[in-house]
């Protein structure tokens, strides 16, 4: 508050050392007029915070009957304008007996009211967060000890901290115990080399919940020499969680992926590159993985497909997350071509926009499919054949014989006629039969063709 | 009112067997044309507003088949004097579908013509009695 620290020293059979700093207090709580008379050495005691002043009575008198030659102390008094300020006073034994006791020390007195509000704004935002911060220190033994726990926090892993400070197997009540031995060992490469510690361990909670948390930090050397790192332990249960179920996502569809009936595979939408093909697509194209990853699209396309190709990609490029479906034709290592209904979709792989494919070769089908619609046109062709053309002898035929039936009506030279055309229009039907039989024979000659090929294919 | 039977028939057998048919009914000869082209030519000349044509139609012909002498039958405006019985040795149903597209086909029969049928036929007995 713009006051700066105050030097000052005492003897040991000297009061409180506070009383030497009654000046400093009063210009720290605002009464700094020379004529203001309100501040006594009298009433200032009833300016400390509600029992700060018998706090600070108790431990200073501890402190004088203690071994510890350093001490270090905060209390509060009330502002001229009402508000509370934050005083610490610290010191240090510096003159000693013949018996090695203190009977003089120095010290300083600051105000710590800005410090102390920062202090309890961390305590705060501490208390909601599940950040844990812990300060170990290493001591001349190679011990490693916990100086500092934002206790806070613990309330959020709710595991038992009572005991943590004092208690040397502290990290037992950190850690699972499964997770010990890479906790240590982590910590003491990390004090032995002075390097990044970096840690992931399991939290068991009081109820026997685990979470798991992850621990950062940095080892620095203090001014007496030890060395203390300070961890930044954060909760990564959700973390671990979300990782493990994208591993067995990622796991699933690489299962799907890589043992799909149907060849697959994932391209750069960039280069064109193989980024990665299944074992369906290694065999239905007869190229090993390692010479597909160095292959582009073009290398299974005809090259009269490849300005088709080219047109694709561009639009797909255009409307990345498009999806589309379309027939289109692919070349084998061998040289054979393929005719492949192709299912293009898009995905992330590596980071990178890429497209999956899925190409199912319809080769097979399309032969069927041709033979069906030609055993169809025979079909039909038959079908017409009887309806028209066979018919026409046939009720030639039918009229004809009516007519011989009624004998009276029928002259020699007409019985003549009759008789030839009845010859005529049975040798055109034997003619139109004998080509109905030659279609279904050919028809059938195909379809053997047909299956001789499927089989050698 | 003059009433005419036409027949159109590529076929000559088939004319033959209708003409000794016809002449049960009728001792007038029937007109005889072998394609549509030549059936239309002969309305085309010989309509006039008291004459109602039946004719007696086959399908499948060379020049000018069934369905072209139909449509142009509809293009002159022909259809109130002329109705038809279409009489084919088709078996094909898409035929029979077709002939019920022209308001004046008046029947659908398929070869051969018998007496049986005929006389099933009375616009047909009419227009042969007609015919003397």
């Amino acid at each position: 508050m713009g006051i700066q620290n105050k030097y000052y020293g005492w003897r040991w059979g000297e009061e409180d050392p506070i009383f030497k700093n009654l000046g400093y207090i009063q210009n720290v709580l605002g009464y700094i007029d020379p004529a203001d008379k309100s501040f006594t050495s009298n009433n200032f005691k009833e300016l400390f915070y509600p029992g700060d002043f018998d706090l600070l009575q108790k431990s200073w008198k501890k402190y004088k009957k203690g071994t510890d030659h350093a001490f270090e102390m905060s209390y509060r008094f009330k502002h001229k304008d009402g508000s509370w300020r934050w005083i610490k006073e610290s010191g240090l034994a510096n003159v000693f007996n013949t018996s090695n006791n203190p009977i003089g020390g120095i010290g300083t007195i600051q105000e710590v009211t800005d410090k102390k509000k920062k202090y309890t704004q961390l305590k705060s935002i501490l208390k909601n967060v599940s950040i844990i911060i812990l300060r170990l220190r290493q001591d001349s033994n190679n011990q490693i000890t916990v100086d500092h726990i934002s206790k806070e926090a613990l309330k959020y892993w709710n595991i038992p901290c009572e005991t943590l400070l004092k208690d040397e197997g502290y990290l037992r009540n950190l850690a699972h115990k499964d997770d010990l031995v890479g906790i240590r060992s982590a910590l003491s490469n990390s004090f032995a080399k002075m390097e990044f510690f970096e840690c992931r361990w399991r939290v068991v909670s009081k109820e026997g919940n685990i979470n798991w948390c992850q621990g950062v930090g940095t080892p620095l050397k203090d001014k007496d020499g030890t060395c203390f790192l300070d961890i930044v332990i954060t909760d990564i249960t959700k973390e671990k969680l979300y990782t493990e179920q994208l591993k067995v996502s990622e796991e699933k569809y690489h299962s799907l992926f890589q043992h799909s009936p149907q060849p697959s595979w994932v391209y750069d939408l960039e280069t064109l590159a193989f980024l990665n093909v299944n074992s369906a697509a290694i065999s239905k194209y007869g190229y090993s993985k390692d010479e597909f990853m160095g292959m582009t699209l073009a290398d299974i396309r005809p090259e009269c497909e490849l300005e088709n190709l080219e047109i694709q990609v561009q639009k797909t490029r255009e409307n990345y997350l498009n999806f589309f479906d379309g027939y289109f034709k692919h070349i084998n290592k061998q040289g054979e071509i393929l005719t492949v209904h192709l299912y293009s979709s898009p995905i992330t792989y590596n980071g990178q926009k890429c497209r999956q494919i899925i190409a199912i070769d319809i080769s097979e089908k399309m032969k069927y499919l041709k033979f069906i619609e030609n055993q169809n046109k025979s079909l039909k062709r038959i079908g017409w054949m009887q309806s028209h053309e066979l018919r026409a002898p046939l009720v030639r035929l039918m009229g004809l014989i009516n007519l011989l039936t009624d004998q009276d009506s029928i002259g020699k030279e007409e019985r003549h006629y009759i008789n030839t055309e009845i010859i005529n229009s049975a040798n055109e039907m034997d003619i139109m039969t004998k080509n109905i039989a030659q279609i279904i024979n050919d028809a059938q000659l195909k379809e053997k063709m047909n299956d001789v090929q499927i089989i050698a294919g | 009112m003059t009433y005419r039977l036409l027949q159109v028939d590529d076929d000559p057998v088939i004319l033959f067997l209708h003409n000794k048919l016809f002449s049960k009914y009728t001792n007038s000869k029937i007109e005889q044309f072998k394609n549509g082209r030549l059936a239309l030519d002969y309305i085309l000349i010989d309509n006039g507003p008291d004459i109602s044509y039946l004719l007696l139609l086959d399908i499948n012909m060379p020049v000018m088949n069934g369905w072209e002498f139909m449509d142009e039958i509809c293009n002159h405006g022909l259809e109130n004097s002329t109705s038809v019985i279409i009489l084919t040795s088709s078996a094909d149903c898409t035929d029979l579908d077709k002939s019920k597209s022209f308001a004046n086909i008046v029947h659908f029969i398929q070869k051969p013509l018998t007496k049986e049928k005929i006389e099933k036929l009375p616009l047909l007995m009419e227009y042969l009695a007609l015919q003397d």
